[in-house]
């Protein structure tokens, strides 16, 4: 038998330990691979279906996931060879020379890797199907991610994995041999020093904490608010990014040094306190040395803690908006355009796609009518000045030079705004009412726009004032991209002159969901005006009125080709003649959106949940021997089960519960900066009560997680304490 | 130990000196007590003569070697060959058997065969540990996990045993069994013994002591004819005599 053969019976034996390590790194395999599979099957759709920022993003999530597997393997094998110190010194002490005991880290390390890899791949392989179904369910994807064996994959997933685990075994091993082996042993065995709490500190951590949340909560927010496109060079954008680590880490110092000394000096102030019984005496000497050792994972469990909360309150606070936003604020974009602007065949389609919405869910549904010709306003008349700035990246089609809007005719309008408040009358007064309009005269209404913040003075809707006159421009600025249209093309459109005779703004989007993201301003005219554009359009090029309006879409110039792919996937047939903008696509169009940042985030927030629960179970099992010893002094002195129970249970309250109700806090204060962020922002829709939604969701959070923490944590610490009071028995009947 | 020394530097840089010039020889088959009060330098020694730290100067010679000339891997091999170790806190492996306990030392030289399986056995009936050989530590008393820890230490018949406070965490009766033990592996296997120790009764089953203070060798004991009790009673005495004169 060899000492090999006894190393291994030690690690069999010390099963818990170590199957928890293959657990956590066969975990961390398994995610990274599913994320590489997920990735290269979006990319390979993509390259037949589409583009989109949905593959970039999973691409960062793969990147992240393999951060947090370098983190997860390289924390926990730490832990591991934390717990095995006195057993490597012992065989130091022994004679076993640093070769063999660096070769002996290495092999542990690389077995353990070898079955985490193993266990990882069986469980990705094994999980690969469901969770590409999932994850197409979840993404909304318009096509179904298929499943398929990749072997370069599995290799890509092994070797990263493999070189993980060659690297952090050969620094461990390097590490643990440096250190001589009566250190290795002093470590296991010297009285544990307990240095006195700090009142410095611990006033120091409460100052950064303050610090934090005051940046957190009212600066944070404020500086983003200074924030403009056309001021970025200004680097608001940058200091507010620079502010995140900062509160990050202030947050964590403050954190650390609020448990390690703060509670600690509370601790101690109550320690003689009069009329306390023994196993709280006891309970609360322990805590001031456990709270000290425990003190940086509590701060790392704060913020993960904080992390998912927040996390989860802003996503299903996004979801609820998204949902509300897309059923409440569009119930009636439907728009279907014919060529011979046939009105009978329009309706007749739109009362079939209204029921068709009905039938699958969408509600209330009716159907309006609504023209829409696309226009362009030009701000500048199109000279030889005027063209040139086409080719200038910031002096082109979407600035100062030519703006997109939307022309709508005045009776449409009324029409509409009209149906939607009927279907949903909490609605009622989103949107501006617009006085009658004379021939020639327009009104302006913005979208998605915020007068508190920048208002009217946004030098991109200056030209926007009233009394002003300017040339509408009839050209479909959405069908086609600005580089391929010539200036001659440009110069023979047809200008039709209007007056500016008021504006207002709304947070919904009445008339056309691209106005959230390409064009956030339309123009309603009069009717008469309405039809002598949409006449001269139709003369200049027949085609434009064809094409489609209302895509929910980022990169608008690939929005027509692609719902041209995805149209026959609705079940609104697309057919030569009518065009279709159907609800279930921008709903699914905005569902993909925030779907893509819920998934990733999601994904993040468990790995972090897992990790923290990981973190509770190493740092609670590698006290055992110490703990055992004490158990025993204790019940040479009369403790009985119950005794040692409340003391760990104690002392399992305070450290689990310290860092959760921080957590909390942490949390509360980032869902502050998130709605204040979003208030500046006027994502929102005005009549949504973001806040009311989201303290409630945070409450749920609380309660849901605080009762897992309490479950969790109650149930490994009564079983634990159970099995020290057995581990201690021999040793104190022995006396 | 030929004029050892050995100075500790601090983290702000200044220097301690836990050992200076300490000579003496060890012969073999001798049992010797080290005593002195906390901070006096006999872990430091202990450390020095296993090997387990290097001294500033002077040197300690075992088994014809010296031991601060020897490279790591060197001092391993001759920790595994000539050493013994007993701890004040046993340091018994829990996961492991205390068979497999014992084992391990031998282990550490070549795979353990038949031989060496009934060394262990044998060792582990001489210490009244025979029907224990398959528990686990924590099934044990202390008593019992210091007996395994001196087979342990014992089991491949080491050139000399180091015991560091090997009574620290026994009570008075767990005690005297112990160092009965140590005392009859003295007499009948002629093992060569350095003990460390504050307490003059454990002491007192040493034939000769050294007393450190301060680092420095200031006292040494022969136990030569007297028995055990006159021999504590002489420790006590210069222990009373040393504290008057300080």
């Amino acid at each position: 038998m060899s000492w090999r053969v006894l190393w291994r019976r030690l690690m069999f034996r010390n099963f818990r330990a170590y199957a928890g390590y293959v657990l956590i790194f066969s975990v961390a395999v398994t995610i990274f691979y599913l994320f590489q599979t997920l990735s290269t099957g979006l990319g390979s759709a993509s390259a037949i279906q589409r583009r989109d920022y949905l593959t970039d993003v999973i691409g960062v999530m793969r990147g992240i996931v393999f951060v947090f597997a370098l983190f997860f393997v390289a924390y926990f094998h730490r832990l591991l060879l934390l717990g095995e110190s006195r057993a490597l010194g012992l065989l130091g002490t022994f004679g076993m020379s640093r070769h063999t005991r660096r070769g002996l880290v290495l092999w542990e390390s690389i077995l353990l890797g070898t079955a985490g890899l193993t266990l990882g791949l069986a469980l990705g392989l094994l999980l690969e199907p469901l969770f590409l179904l999932a994850a197409g369910v979840f993404l909304r994807l318009p096509w179904r991610l298929a499943y398929e064996f990749r072997p370069q994959l599995l290799l890509l997933t092994a070797l990263a994995f493999a070189v993980l685990v060659l690297l952090e075994g050969g620094i461990s091993a390097e590490l643990a041999v440096r250190r001589w082996p009566r250190q290795l042993l002093s470590a296991s065995r010297a009285v544990e020093e307990v240095r006195q709490p700090s009142r410095v500190r611990a006033i120091l951590g409460l100052i950064l904490l303050a610090a934090a949340y005051l940046l957190a909560a009212v600066i944070h927010p404020r500086i983003l608010e200074r924030y403009t496109e056309e001021q970025a060079e200004v680097g608001w954008l940058g200091l507010w990014l620079l502010l995140t680590p900062i509160i990050l880490l202030l947050t964590l110092l403050g954190s650390y040094w609020l448990l390690a000394e703060g509670l600690r000096l509370l601790l101690r102030h109550r320690l003689v306190a009069p009329g306390s019984r023994a196993e709280s005496l006891l309970a609360r000497a322990r805590l001031g040395a456990r709270l000290r050792a425990h003190a940086g994972s509590g701060a790392i469990i704060a913020g993960l803690l904080a992390f998912v909360v927040t996390d989860t309150c802003m996503l299903i606070g996004v979801q609820a908006q998204v949902l509300r936003s897309t059923l409440l604020l569009n119930p009636v974009v439907v728009q279907i355009t014919h060529p011979e602007n046939d009105e009978a065949a329009i309706d007749a389609e739109a009362q079939r796609i209204a029921s068709s919405l009905s039938e699958a869910g969408f509600g209330p549904v009716q159907a309006v009518r609504l023209r829409l010709v696309l226009g362009a306003t030009p701000l500048l008349p199109f000279d030889e000045d005027g063209l040139a700035h086409f080719g200038h990246p910031r002096g082109g089609w979407y600035t100062d030079r030519i703006k997109g809007v939307n022309i709508i005719a005045h009776s449409a309008y009324t029409h509409l705004i009209g149906a939607i408040e009927v279907a949903h009358p909490s609605l009622t007064g989103i949107f501006p009412a617009v006085p009658e309009l004379q021939p020639g005269q327009a009104f302006a209404i913005r979208t998605r726009f915020e007068e508190e913040r920048r208002g009217w003075n946004d030098p991109a809707v200056q030209w926007l004032s009233v009394g002003r006159t300017f040339n509408v421009l009839g050209y479909d600025v959405f069908r086609v991209a600005p580089e391929e249209v010539t200036p001659d093309e440009l110069a023979r459109a047809p200008l039709l002159e209007v007056t500016l005779v008021g504006r207002a703004s709304t947070a919904g989007l009445p008339t056309n969901m691209a106005a959230g993201f390409v064009n956030q301003t339309f123009l309603v005219v009069d009717d008469a005006t309405f039809s002598a554009l949409e006449t001269s359009v139709r003369e200049f090029d027949p085609e434009s009125i064809y094409s489609f309006t209302g895509l929910f879409y980022p990169r608008w110039r690939d929005s027509q080709a692609v719902l041209m792919r995805l149209l026959p996937d609705y079940p609104v047939r697309m057919t030569s003649e009518l065009n279709v903008q159907p609800l279930p696509l921008i709903y699914a169009e905005q569902y993909r959106e925030f779907g893509v940042l819920l998934f990733t985030l999601s994904a993040i927030a468990l790995l972090f949940l897992f990790a923290s629960g990981a973190v509770i179970h190493f740092k609670v099992s590698e006290r055992l021997e110490s703990d055992v010893r004490q158990v025993t002094a204790l019940r040479r002195v009369g403790a009985t089960k119950w005794h040692v129970r409340g003391i760990f249970v104690r002392e399992a309250a305070v450290l689990l519960l310290a860092p959760f109700l921080l957590g909390m806090v942490h949390s509360a204060v980032a869902l502050i900066d998130w709605v204040s962020m979003l208030d500046m922002e006027a994502v929102f829709d005005r009549n949504f009560d973001i806040w009311g939604f989201t303290y409630r969701t945070f409450l749920g959070m609380a309660l849901g997680i605080g009762l897992v923490v309490a479950v969790y944590g109650g149930a490994v610490i009564y079983r634990y304490a159970g099995r020290i009071w057995d581990r201690s028995g021999p040793a104190a009947r022995g006396w | 130990m030929e004029h050892l020394q050995k100075v500790y530097q601090s983290r702000g840089g200044a220097a301690h000196l836990a050992l200076d010039d300490v000579s003496f020889a060890v012969e073999a088959g001798t049992f010797l007590a080290v005593m002195g009060p906390s901070g006096s330098g006999k872990t430091t020694l202990l450390n020095l003569v296993a090997g387990l730290d290097r001294p500033t100067g002077g040197s300690v010679i075992l088994a014809d070697q010296r031991l601060d000339r020897l490279s790591e891997e060197q001092l391993a091999r001759v920790r595994r060959r000539y050493l013994g170790f007993v701890f004040q806190d046993f340091h018994l492996l829990d996961p492991l058997t205390v068979e497999e306990n014992v084992l391990l030392p031998l282990t550490l030289e070549r795979a353990a065969r038949e031989p060496e399986i009934a060394r262990v056995r044998e060792v582990l009936a001489r210490l009244g540990l025979a029907d224990k050989r398959d528990r686990f530590p924590f099934e044990l008393s202390g008593g019992e996990q210091q007996r395994v820890a001196i087979a342990r230490a014992i089991v491949h018949r080491p050139a000399l045993l180091l015991a560091d406070e090997p009574t620290g965490n026994l009570d008075s009766a767990t005690s005297r069994i112990i160092l009965e033990t140590f005392a009859d592996l003295h007499r009948a296997d002629g093992a060569t013994m350095l003990m460390v120790t504050h307490d003059p009764f454990a002491a007192s089953y040493a034939e000769r002591i050294l007393m450190l203070k301060d680092g420095r060798l200031y006292a040494e004991l022969l136990r030569g004819a007297d028995d055990r009790p006159a021999f504590y009673q002489r420790i006590i005495d210069a222990l009373s005599a040393l504290e008057v004169a300080a």
